[in-house]
């Protein structure tokens, strides 16, 4: 089996500015854990982007599911998109939409039938601690409810791929052990997942991470392995079922 | 209230937040366009139906005119002409008009009768007119060459000169009338293509987000679709509602004319269907146009 994603060479600028991203290359395999660490403003989020196929590179070349993203025609994105989930960095939940209507999002549209959304969806929540909170608006919740029911949202549909910007940047500590517990337990069950953080105190919770560092949008230690030893071991907290299956 | 059943599944589950685009100017503004399409359209058909009606009226009538200053030979000469129409094969309804008739004729022109015995007297020498009917098969023109060598002065006159300008003037104003109607349509369609991309603008985040998470163009495009067609549905009612009232008066109030071309004029058969079929148009034109701009616009991205 080839890589789930490939990065040869790519360089990325917005409009006519300087790229943001310059020479990324790297692999990354099915299954595999990787965190991507770096500074703000060193390219994090921008790699997300091309990996969640909001850009596409300016050179070099991104294959994604055996795909190259660069020959791809647009009415074929769609398909790769709904294999992954996305955590964003500011959310990005639906204002007009229910805490519940938000998480079922992707499996609505994905055409999933009614019955089964709300099954994985209550559950879902309950996982996430807001069933009481269903029927909220984004904007009535916290900070840290935004966030988990961002995190929800992405995992609902069992992305092949999940790509998170931030995801334990708004939680408390035990909720952010939690969630890269959760992430763990997806990993484990087949989904490859991209964190994207700065609290480098969150690396030796994953012993099996590999690392990733940018730098003013330049890799460094491509190849770097966790190099801190694994803390106590995350909180035992068992995946939704709806995950599970 | 649409039921969900029939709705697009990206309107069922409100991907994009629920406007009361019914309540803006834009049903009001389709109902508008409406109207005057509507009202353009049945103007052209009743003129076409109008011309048409008499055209078959007076198309297989004619008049013969006999040009004759001198009594005794106009006589002969009357007497000539209905027995050379007698004789024609198609040839029937042939009555010479007297001078009663003519004078009747003169009289919109001329005031009354001026002579005491209700004729126009001598002082005024008249043509003597034969008027006849044809069969379709006959050839009028040649009938009225062997008419003119057989019978000089006797000239046939089968309305084409008068009428021909009035067809001509119809076709004219019912193109003007049909220009209309395409220029309201495609006024109405630059409307609906500014409000799907107000609509796209508002909601740009949500879209946004909405192709992230893997929405295809085509389900938001199918929002809008409905959106914009619902809209145009309201309007469309409306507007045609109003039409129909506005031809029920003035075709009572045409009616009340009596007789004569504007008497006649009506709305043909296939009038109502046209004012049953821009609706109809209506509708499905602002659908096709919120797709297409939904889609045109949405291809710009990635």
């Amino acid at each position: 089996m080839g890589p789930l994603a490939r990065f040869e060479n790519v360089g990325l600028r917005y409009g006519t500015d300087a790229e943001v991203l310059r020479d990324i290359s790297f692999r990354l395999d099915p299954g595999a854990f990787m965190f991507l660490v770096g500074s703000s403003g060193a390219g994090k989020t921008s790699l997300l982007k091309l990996l969640y196929l909001n850009r596409r590179a300016t050179r070099g070349r991104v294959t994604l599911f055996d795909r190259d993203i660069g020959d791809l025609p647009r009415a074929r994105l769609p398909e790769l998109r709904r294999r992954i989930g996305v955590v964003f960095q500011d959310f990005r939940l639906i204002d007009h939409l229910t805490s519940f209507d938000n998480v079922a999002l992707p499996l609505r549209i994905a055409g999933i039938g009614e019955p089964e959304v709300k099954a994985h969806v209550d559950e879902l929540l309950d996982w996430v601690g807001l069933t009481r909170r269903a029927g909220a608006r984004p904007r009535t919740l916290s900070g840290g409810e935004q966030q988990r029911l961002a995190i929800a949202r992405a995992v609902i549909a069992r992305p092949d791929l999940l790509l998170a910007d931030e995801p334990t940047g708004n939680v408390d500590p035990q909720m952010a052990s939690r969630l890269l517990h959760l992430f763990q337990e997806l990993n484990r069950l087949g989904t490859t997942v991209v964190v994207a953080t700065h609290a480098m105190h969150l690396l030796p919770s994953v012993p099996s991470a590999t690392v990733m560092r940018l730098e003013r949008g330049e890799m460094r230690d491509p190849v770097g392995t966790l190099r801190n030893p694994p803390a106590t071991p995350p909180p035992s907290s068992s995946p939704p079922e709806a995950l599970a299956s | 209230m649409i039921p969900a059943s029939i709705q697009p599944r990206a309107e069922r589950y409100h991907f994009l937040p629920d406007e009361r685009v019914a309540a803006s100017a834009l049903p009001w503004i389709v109902a508008l366009m409406v109207l005057l399409a509507t009202l353009g359209l049945t103007v052209g058909a009743t003129l076409i139906a109008s011309v048409d009606a008499l055209d078959r009226q007076l198309g297989r009538s004619f008049t013969v005119q006999i040009v004759e200053p001198d009594p005794a030979v106009k006589v002969e000469k009357v007497e000539a002409v209905r027995a050379f129409l007698t004789a024609e094969t198609g040839i029937g309804g042939v009555e010479i008009l007297g001078d009663a008739e003519l004078a009747g004729l003169l009289e919109p022109w001329l005031g009354a009768a001026i002579s005491d015995d209700g004729t126009l007297g001598d002082d005024l020498p008249l043509p003597a007119m034969i008027d006849a009917e044809a069969a379709d098969d006959v050839d009028l023109d040649a009938l009225a060459e062997r008419l003119a060598d057989g019978i000089p002065g006797a000239r046939l006159d089968d309305h084409a000169d008068w009428l021909a300008p009035i067809g001509r003037l119809a076709a004219v104003l019912a193109g003007v009338a049909l220009a209309a109607a395409l220029l309201v349509a495609v006024a109405t369609s630059a409307i609906i293509v500014l409000g799907v991309r107000a609509g796209l603008g508002r909601h740009s985040e949500t879209i946004d987000v909405l192709h992230l998470i893997g929405a295809e163009d085509r389900s938001i495009a199918a929002l809008f679709q409905y959106r914009f067609g619902v809209v145009a549905l309201l309007g469309a009612l409306v507007g045609t509602a109003i039409a129909v009232l506005v031809i029920l008066i003035v075709g009572a109030l045409i009616g009340a004319v009596g007789g004569g071309l504007i008497g006649s004029a009506t709305l043909p058969w296939w009038g109502w269907l046209l004012v049953l079929a821009v609706p109809i148009g209506a509708v499905l034109m602002a659908m096709t146009t919120a797709r297409v701009t939904v889609e045109r616009s949405l291809s710009g991205t990635l």
